[in-house]
């Protein structure tokens, strides 16, 4: 654990942590809440051989398969704006990636039994299905069928799985590391409490005075974090709420990129490789862009992109 | 009815024709347009203001504004080529003119009684015997005002974390003709119907609404983001304010590129509350 | 105006909700098949979203199960980790899902078509897919019905139906009722009671038996008995389902 005056450190800093073939986690849900100015950081420091385990991650995974940045993926649903991750199920059929399938609460278990710091939890899921018959990478280590020892109750048990590093963007968050979050928390405080390692990227860094006179607020308290990172717009192109919305142009490009390598080389080479840093990314993107995406405080929603503006 | 009032800088600057009256409000400031009406080249205004807003100062120094009246309390406070009364009696003079007065029966200094008898002046006392000191009420052309949010009808709010003890000042905007706002940002009726502590005008008063995100800036705005102090600090340090200006503070066609020009970075750094939220 | 073939399978679908059901929704027709069904039939039905959104009454339609118009109007907004603990307690009466693949005992794939380690295609995975299918007491699958999509057997289980059949399911400790519903575009589909096999219900108005036939790779129970047609409901109520779909977000065909 560092000292707390340690915590705070820059993104570029932040990334140079991970080295190549880290059993990583990110944070997230669908277009919410992803670290992806931390994933482009990562991308632009060339990392390689990830492992990763998520929950809700689809959109860094795809940003990472696209960069050729990972060898094994425990998987439970990556999905699109609009249909499949072209990058990841190309990686996937060419054999370029391995992967072991889980369901959404499986592996959100596995995370839980490392946070909760017992050996394996009891699930009711996955079981019977191929997601526990067919095992890959972690055959013997991923769901077995057991009875219960009390009362005979058949179910399954996962092991526990406990990341080198978690990666989660939140709202707010301290020096110290207390994070607040407005919503949808996904899983991140669960992935955050399993992992050996925990990286912060929020929006906002506030006094711990803050913290305290919100803190119906907070999600994950300061002595679970190892490091803090100011990200403002750093879940872009995806949202976070009552900060600003998803941008589904970008979204789509992504996506569109992603239908053959040299396309995705291509997006990386304009928008990751060719903006040094994430200011200079996001001067790319446009300030006018991220004015226009602020969220309405009350839907979350962008009433340019989502409502019939003017 | 309602009826959508969104604007462009550009319409509501046409809405200040030169030899407008303006009131302006220290703190609240419509940068944007400030710009937009120096890079449309006005002139002959006659400015008003609440404090010591740095849109006077920026106005004087390039020759849009002919007279200036100036509300400050503090020694520091200086608009070149102002006439400098204290607050009370400039939103004194705005207040007679809400409340349909054609003066304010207020305490004014001698020196002002001389300096500028239009204005001010003694008049008999009414209910005892001797003299009162009065202070003409002031009708502006155009108010313009930077706000937190607004909605396409013209309801205009503070952000939840401001403190409401500048909204009756503020309010002296009823005094003008026209009162034209800009705001950080553009909100749903029902984030207005959310925030509804913090509303500041009657909609139907106002004119039009210009959505300007940094729209104070280089000024503050208290409830989202700093003052660009190495910027105002520069200005501040030039013998020929205007040519600086010219350069600095209106090269840009627009408000977007003008928000572009200064960068994400310098923009974050200003900023100390990203949603003016509590 | 008759119905379109999405709108018959939304109120198919909404058909099967029962007023103070808990349904989990995702994203696409079922998130219409509920909103249908809280207009009509079930006002007191509760929508948890596996996000970790409770009972939301958005005033935009949501375009994902996190999606922002359903935090600010649910009761409680908490993590994915709640929500499916919801479901694998038993508190979820009916969820809906989707599938690239359904067999004839119900089961789904969404995992991979072809061989596990190497596949034909890569498809998005289980998601809450499979912890709803373990542990909702009723499911409804709604899909296109393509050939492709309904084999003997799919190529793989991510979500089980009756798995290899009668008792299947209880043998792994699995609860609920498991599928009760299969809804698509050509007609409304059941499963048997005793062999747990899939038995038609109804034929959309314009479909005939051999179109089924085609696009199915297994023999569907009950194709040679005559077969009810789907009703369609009321005007009032088709305008009603068109009003909740303004701009054919999820209504497009």
């Amino acid at each position: 654990m560092t000292t707390s005056n340690k915590k705070l450190i820059s993104l570029k800093e932040a990334a140079a942590l991970v080295p190549d073939g880290a059993n990583i986690s990110f944070g997230g849900f669908a277009e919410t809440n992803n670290p992806l100015s931390f994933v482009r950081e990562m991308i632009r420091a060339g990392k390689k051989h990830l492992e990763i385990s998520g929950m809700g991650d689809a959109q860094s995974v795809e940003l990472l398969c696209g960069a050729g940045a990972v060898d094994l993926v425990r998987v439970s649903n990556y999905m699109a704006k609009n249909g499949r991750c072209p990058n990841f199920c190309r990686c996937v059929e060419q054999g370029a990636i391995q992967t072991e399938d889980y369901s959404h609460f499986g592996i959100t278990n596995r995370f839980f039994a490392a946070a909760m710091g017992i050996p394996f939890m009891p699930v009711k899921v996955m079981i019977g299905s191929d997601l526990c018959e067919i095992q890959n990478f972690d055959n013997g280590s991923k769901v077995m069928e057991f009875d219960d020892p009390f009362s005979g109750e058949r179910c399954g048990i996962v092991p526990k799985l406990s990341p080198d590093f978690a990666v989660i963007h939140v709202a707010r968050a301290d020096a110290e590391g207390n994070c607040q979050l407005y919503g949808i928390t996904s899983s991140i405080e669960i992935i955050a409490r399993a992992a050996k390692n925990v990286i912060v990227t929020a929006e906002e860094i506030v006094d711990t005075e803050e913290i305290r006179r919100t803190n119906q607020f907070t999600v994950l308290p300061s002595f679970f974090v190892d490091h803090v990172v100011h990200c403002p717009f750093g879940a872009y192109p995806g949202g976070v709420f009552t900060y600003y919305d998803y941008d589904l142009e970008h979204l789509d490009l992504i996506t569109r990129s992603g239908k053959s390598p040299e396309t995705m080389t291509a997006y990386f080479d304009e928008w990751v490789y060719g903006t040094e840093t994430e200011a200079a990314f996001f001067d790319k993107v446009g300030v006018r862009r991220l004015m226009d995406l602020r969220a309405d405080p009350y839907s979350g929603v962008s009433l340019r992109n989502r409502r019939q503006f003017l | 009815m309602k009826h959508k009032k969104l604007a462009t800088a550009t319409q509501a600057a046409a809405l200040i024709p030169d030899g407008s009256s303006l009131l302006l409000f220290d703190g609240y400031e419509p940068m944007s347009l400030i710009r937009e009406l120096l890079r449309q080249n006005r002139r002959r205004l006659t400015l008003y203001s609440c404090g010591p807003a740095f849109a006077a100062s920026l106005l004087a120094a390039c020759g849009a504004a002919d007279h200036i009246l100036a509300g400050c309390d503090s020694e520091s406070c200086f608009i070149p080529g102002a006439l400098h009364v204290s607050r009370a009696i400039l939103n004194a003079q705005l207040a007679a003119a809400v409340n349909g007065g054609d003066h304010a029966s207020v305490a004014v200094p001698e020196r002002l009684l001389a300096k500028a008898p239009k204005l001010y002046r003694e008049i008999p006392g009414i209910f005892d015997t001797g003299t009162q000191t009065a202070a003409a009420a002031l009708h502006p052309d155009v108010a313009v005002v930077h706000a937190a949010r607004a909605d396409f009808y013209g309801n205009i709010q503070l952000d939840p974390s401001a403190d409401m003890r500048d909204a009756d000042t503020l309010r002296l905007a009823a005094a003008a003709k026209t009162v034209i706002v800009s705001a950080e940002q553009i909100v749903s009726d029902d984030a207005i119907r959310m925030n509804a502590l913090r509303g500041l005008f009657d909609p139907n008063a106002v004119t039009c609404v210009v959505e300007a995100p940094y729209g104070a800036h280089p000024t503050a705005f208290a409830t989202r983001y700093r003052a660009d102090e190495e910027l105002l600090r520069e200005y501040e340090a030039q013998e020929d304010s205007a040519a600086f200006a010219r350069q600095h503070l209106l090269s840009s066609p627009d408000q977007d590129s003008y928000l572009a020009g200064l960068g994400f970075e310098r923009l974050i750094s200003l900023t100390t509350n990203r949603r003016g939220e509590n | 105006m008759s119905w379109t073939k999405d709108e018959l399978m939304i109120a198919a679908a909404a058909e099967v909700i029962e007023n103070r059901d808990i349904a989990l929704v995702g994203i696409g027709l079922p998130v219409m098949a509920a909103m249908f069904a809280k207009h009509t039939t079930a006002p007191d039905l509760k929508l948890i979203y596996e996000s970790g959104a409770i009972d939301a009454l958005p005033k935009d339609l949501p375009q994902g199960p996190g999606d922002f118009p359903l935090l600010r109007t649910s009761t409680m907004t908490t993590s994915l980790f709640d929500a499916l603990g919801y479901v694998q307690r038993g508190k979820v009466d009916i969820a809906f899902l989707g599938a690239a693949e359904i067999d004839q005992y119900g089961n789904l794939n969404a995992t991979v078509i072809g061989d596990y380690m190497r596949p034909d295609c890569r498809l998005p995975g289980s998601g809450g897919a499979n912890d709803m299918g373990s542990s909702a007491r009723k499911i409804v699958v709604i899909t296109r019905h393509l050939r492709r999509k309904f084999p003997a057997r799919v190529s793989y289980i991510t979500t089980p139906g009756f798995l290899s059949g009668p008792g299947a399911r209880e043998r792994h400790g699995l609860g609920g009722e498991g599928p009760v519903r299969v809804v698509t575009d050509l007609g409304v589909f059941g499963f048997d009671d005793e062999t747990k096999r899939m038995r038609i219900l109804s034929i959309h108005p314009g479909t005939s038996k051999q179109e089924i036939i085609d696009n199915t790779q297994f023999e569907i129970l009950g194709m040679d008995a005559d077969i009810p047609v789907t009703a369609e409901r009321s005007e009032e109520l088709h305008r009603l389902l068109q009003s909740l779909d303004p701009q054919h977000i999820y209504i497009k065909n």
